[in-house]
C-alpha cells in the first residue's frame, strides 16, 4: 500500500460520520422549521429596510474618498513618527556591513527614493512612494544576517501575525525581503543585489504599474478579468464567475474588490484584492477562505488579450 | 403552505441526515445544530433555485459548503484566540479529530490532514468521507470535473508528504520522494 492510499484509509477510518443512516430524523418537524425561517425572515427584511434609508451613492464615494485621504495622511504621519523623517537622501554614502555582522548593526532606514524601508526599536515600516504599505515589528532571526518580521497590518490581503525575513547581503551590501505567505504585496517585491544600500531598488522598478493600470483586460486560457470603470468581471473557463464594484484601495498597486454575487452562501459585498505587480495580477480573497469559489487565489499572466475567452451575459 | 414551503419541506426531509453529516465532520459537536440551521436558512432563501429533490444533494453540499466556510473564517479567529489562552496556561479546547476517534495513527493521519490549506483539506474530506465522484465535487465547488480531479489529486500527493514530513510514518521519507517522482 502507498503511503498516500494508508493516509487516506486512516482518514476514512477518521469520518466522524461513517454512515449518515445512523443519525436520528430531523429534531424538529418542516413545518415548525419554516415557521422559524419566516420569522426571520421578516427580522431581516425589516433591517434591509433601514439600510436603504442610508446616505446617497454620491455621498457615499466622497466618504470614501475622505476615508483613503486619511488613511494616506495616517500613513505618512506613522512614517514620520517611525523615522521617516531620517531617510537618507540618495546621494548619501553607502553603508558598509561586514561578513558575519549582527544583523542588529545593519537596522536602520534604507531608502532608494522609491522604497523605503525602516528597522528601527523593533518596529518595521515598508512604504512605496511614501505611502505605507506594510508595518509590523521584528526579532533577530536564528540565521546570521537576518531578521524575523511580524506583520501587524490587518489591511484586506495582510493578515495580522503573518511572518517573514529580511536578508542582508553581507558581501555585496544588498537588502532582500523575502515573500511571505499572505498576500501583502510588498513582500513579493525583491531587492536587487545592487551594491549599495541607499540605491536598493526593487526589480525592475520601470515596469512597475501606476495604480490606473489595473484598468483592462487580463487574460490566459483558462481565465480572464475585465476592470473597466470601477467595475469588474471575473470568467473562468469561459463562464462569468464573479463580478462587482473596484476601488483604489490604501496601498499602490492594490485595488478592493466588492462582489456583487449573490450566490448561496456568497454575500454581496463581500470582497476581495487585486494586487498588480506589472506581470501577474493576482485576485485574492480578503483572507484566503473566501466563500465564493470563484474568487479563489488566479494568477493572469500574459497581458495581451486571448480572443479565446468571451464574457457571457449575466 | 406555499409551493417554495412545500419543496423546502421536501429536501430537509430527503436530505437533513447528510447534511447534517456534512456539518458534524467539519465542526465541533456543539456547533453543528447552528451550522445546519444556516444552511437551511440559505436553501430556504434559495428555495426557487433549489433542484428538484432527487437530485438535490450536490446542490445541498454546496450551499454547505459555502456556509461552512463563513463559518470557519470565525473559526480562525477564534483559533488564533485560543492561541494565546493556550501561551498563558489556559487549557486548550479539543480539536474536531480528538473528540471522535482514540486511535492514535488515526489521529495523527486527522492531524496531518487540519494542517493542510482549507481547500486541500475540503477537497479530500468531500472524496473520502462525503465519497463523492469527482462530478459531484465539480458541482460542489463549482469547478470543472477535470480541475476537480487535478486539486484532488494535488491535495492527495501533499497530504502524503505532509504525513511522511510529520514524521506520522516509519518508511523513509527518501523513499518516498522517489515515489512521488516516478523513480523505482
Amino acid at each position: 500500500m502507498s503511503i498516500e492510499a494508508h493516509v487516506l484509509a486512516l482518514i476514512e477510518e477518521g469520518n466522524p460520520v461513517p454512515d449518515p443512516n445512523e443519525i436520528a430524523d430531523a429534531p424538529v418537524e418542516p413545518s415548525a422549521y419554516l415557521a422559524t425561517l419566516h420569522k426571520r425572515s421578516n427580522e431581516v427584511t425589516h433591517l434591509d429596510e433601514r439600510k436603504t434609508t442610508g446616505a446617497p451613492t454620491q455621498n457615499r464615494w466622497w466618504i470614501a474618498a475622505a476615508a483613503v485621504l486619511i488613511v494616506v495622511l495616517g500613513a505618512v504621519a506613522i512614517m514620520f513618527t517611525q523615522g521617516g523623517d531620517e531617510v537618507p537622501p540618495a546621494t548619501d554614502p553607502p553603508a558598509t556591513t561586514t561578513p558575519g555582522a549582527d544583523p542588529e548593526a545593519l537596522i536602520g532606514t534604507w531608502s532608494s527614493g522609491v522604497v523605503t524601508v525602516l528597522f528601527e526599536q523593533g518596529s518595521y515600516a515598508f512604504a512605496i512612494n511614501g505611502v505605507l504599505v506594510d508595518r509590523g515589528t521584528y526579532s533577530t532571526a536564528s540565521d546570521p544576517d537576518s531578521v524575523l518580521y511580524t506583520s501587524a497590518d490587518d489591511s484586506p490581503g495582510c493578515e495580522a501575525g503573518a511572518e517573514g525575513r529580511a536578508f542582508f547581503g553581507t558581501e555585496d551590501s544588498s537588502i532582500t525581503i523575502s515573500p511571505n505567505d499572505d498576500n501583502c504585496f510588498f513582500r513579493a517585491v525583491l531587492f536587487a543585489e545592487t551594491g549599495e544600500l541607499v540605491s536598493a531598488e526593487p526589480i525592475n522598478p520601470a515596469e512597475l504599474p501606476t495604480e490606473l493600470d489595473i484598468e483592462g483586460y487580463w487574460g490566459s486560457l483558462a481565465a480572464g478579468a475585465v476592470f473597466e470603470s470601477g467595475e469588474y468581471s471575473l470568467v473562468i473557463d469561459g463562464e462569468l464567475v464573479d463580478d462587482g464594484s473596484y476601488e483604489l484601495s490604501s496601498g499602490p498597486y492594490r485595488v478592493e474588490l466588492t462582489s456583487s454575487s449573490t450566490d448561496p452562501g456568497c454575500s454581496t459585498g463581500s470582497y476581495g484584492l487585486a494586487l498588480n505587480s506589472g506581470e501577474i495580477l493576482l485576485l485574492e480573497p480578503a483572507d484566503g477562505e473566501d466563500p465564493c469559489a470563484a474568487r479563489a487565489p488566479i494568477a493572469f499572466r500574459d497581458l495581451a488579450p486571448v480572443d479565446a475567452i468571451e464574457i457571457p451575459e449575466l | 403552505m406555499t409551493g417554495g414551503d412545500d419543496r423546502f419541506a421536501s429536501l430537509y426531509r430527503a436530505h437533513f441526515r447528510h447534511v447534517y453529516a456534512y456539518c458534524r465532520r467539519r465542526v465541533y459537536p456543539d456547533q453543528v445544530d447552528d451550522l445546519v440551521a444556516d444552511v437551511f436558512m440559505a436553501v430556504w432563501r434559495r428555495i426557487d433555485d433549489a433542484p428538484d429533490p432527487d437530485g438535490a444533494l450536490p446542490w445541498l453540499y454546496r450551499v454547505a459548503h459555502l456556509t461552512a466556510s463563513n463559518h470557519w473564517r470565525g473559526m480562525r479567529r477564534k483559533k488564533r484566540l485560543q492561541e494565546k489562552l493556550d501561551s498563558m496556561g489556559v487549557t486548550p479546547i479539543e480539536s474536531v479529530s480528538d473528540q471522535v476517534v482514540t486511535r492514535q495513527e488515526v489521529q495523527d493521519a486527522l492531524a496531518v490532514l487540519e494542517e493542510l490549506s482549507p481547500p486541500d483539506k475540503e477537497i479530500i474530506k468531500l472524496s473520502v468521507w462525503e465519497q463523492l465522484t469527482h462530478e459531484t465535487i465539480a458541482s460542489v465547488l463549482d469547478i470543472t470535473p477535470e480541475t476537480a480531479r487535478q486539486r484532488l489529486h494535488r491535495a492527495k500527493k501533499r497530504l502524503a508528504k505532509t504525513y511522511v514530513k510529520k514524521g506520522r510514518n516509519s518508511i523513509d521519507p527518501s523513499m518516498f520522494e522517489k515515489e512521488v517522482s516516478g523513480e523505482h
